[in-house]
């Protein structure tokens, strides 16, 4: 029997069945006849075999087709938003370490520190000069949730400043400035911490007159806590 | 299932420290770590938190990473594992968490220890698998798919399908041989 043999081709191709194992008593047999004698087709099985296995893995665990659960859209967007908001925050703090700023206000502000970090996630150093704010009017629609928010005007894009309590300890929750156009961009996120009061520092990419308000969503994308900005 | 473009399989950057390459580690092993995090967690919200925890993660330690002396993908997904647990502890014990198939692989013995190192392994094998069948051609994958994983005779898929039985075989035996590329592709070991 030759490689270009018909019968011999037809006996390479059933390897792909007989090592899943769904070859019929018979046809297996044949198999097994041909591949004691052909080295070609041994190695041939031999090279499928841990698909075979590995296979038979997937198809115990999912019992069915292969479930392609697919990525959420925007979903890059969110990594990159967070991503460049940790990257930003972290060259701030470079530059205020370089100043002194930190150290002056470090000394100054270390009981608020000490306070702050026990409580607060991502907060940047804090600014030797207070900074202009514009208290917000928030609506809470969770009960357990008490939330004030001021918003700072920065070059870059408004920054909302959300104090609140009775965010699900542990629980992840998402922000988005809404622009005035109604989309909706990623603000950050933040780690509820239950009955302890926390201060974020929410930073997006829309200038303060392009805001419109901003939204707060819980793990199932339920808005617990929103503001329009007048 | 309509037919899904294939990725580029080629080096990665695995310069981490750029918005560029943070963007290509997304797009080359985002969708692996989302549906890592999706059968982990069993809550896509959770999951796409912690997707963007992984990649966070991943830029912050970017100066330990070897790539001498592990794959990108298998960083990114020591890394995933480590934030699934992070956030399986955050939450607590949930019941209704354990009636999902993979989280039984994850949970340990003791509640919210997070997940075990076997399960965690046979996890990302299979979602490993899962990835290397999306990447075959149409016809490879159905065939593997309606065949051997759901376990349905050759004559009636073949019929379905409107190809002799003869074609079906070959395109398991193609198919197969498809796999095996792929995932050499993506170096991954069997």
């Amino acid at each position: 029997m030759t490689a270009r043999d018909p019968e011999h081709e037809k006996l390479r191709t059933d390897l792909g069945v007989y090592v899943l194992g769904a070859l019929p008593p018979d046809e297996a047999a044949a198999v097994e006849a041909h591949l004691a004698g052909c080295a070609g087709c041994r190695a041939e099985r031999d090279d499928l075999l841990p698909l075979a296995d590995a296979l038979g893995d997937l198809r115990r665990a999912d019992g069915g087709p292969t479930r392609f659960e697919p990525t959420p859209d925007g979903l890059d967007d969110l990594v990159l938003a967070r991503f460049t908001q940790e990257r930003n925050r972290e060259r701030r703090t470079a530059w205020a370490r370089r100043t002194g700023l930190a150290a002056v206000a470090g000394a100054a502000a270390a009981t608020a520190l000490v306070v702050g970090l026990a409580v607060t996630r991502d907060d940047p150093a804090p600014a030797a000069d207070p900074v202009p704010v514009e208290p917000v009017s928030v609506r809470v629609t969770d009960r357990t949730v008490a939330a004030d928010a001021e918003l700072v005007n920065h070059t870059w894009g408004v920054e909302v400043l959300l104090t609140g309590r009775g965010f699900v300890e542990g629980g992840a929750y998402e922000v988005a400035v809404v622009g005035t156009d109604g989309r909706r961009y990623p603000a950050g996120a933040f780690v509820g911490t239950g009955d302890r009061e926390m201060l974020c520092h929410l930073n997006s990419a829309v200038l303060r007159p392009d805001a419109d308000g901003f939204e707060v969503r819980d793990g199932r994308g339920r808005v617990v806590v929103s503001s329009r900005f007048s | 299932m309509p037919a899904l473009p294939r990725r580029p399989t080629g080096p990665l950057l695995t310069d981490l420290s750029g918005e560029e390459g943070v963007r290509e580690a997304y797009a080359a092993h985002g969708a692996e770590i989302y549906r890592l995090a999706v059968r982990g967690l069993g809550d896509a919200g959770a999951a796409q938190d912690a997707v963007q925890e992984v990649f966070l993660r991943a830029w912050r330690a970017r100066d330990r990473y070897d790539a001498s002396r592990a794959s990108l993908r298998t960083w990114l997904f020591e890394i995933a594992r480590n934030v699934v647990v992070d956030a399986q502890r955050a939450r607590g014990a949930r019941p209704w968490l354990r009636g999902l198939v993979d989280h039984r692989d994850l949970e340990a013995d003791a509640p919210g220890a997070g997940a075990t190192a076997d399960g965690w392994e046979a996890l990302t094998r299979r979602i490993l698998l899962e990835e290397a069948l999306r990447r075959l051609g149409d016809d490879h994958r159905r065939a593997l798919e309606e065949t051997y994983l759901a376990d349905r005779p050759y004559p009636e898929v073949a019929a379905e399908l409107g190809v002799p039985e003869s074609t079906l075989r070959s395109r398991v035996f193609y198919g197969l041989k498809a796999l095996r590329v792929v995932m050499e592709e993506m170096e991954v070991t069997l």
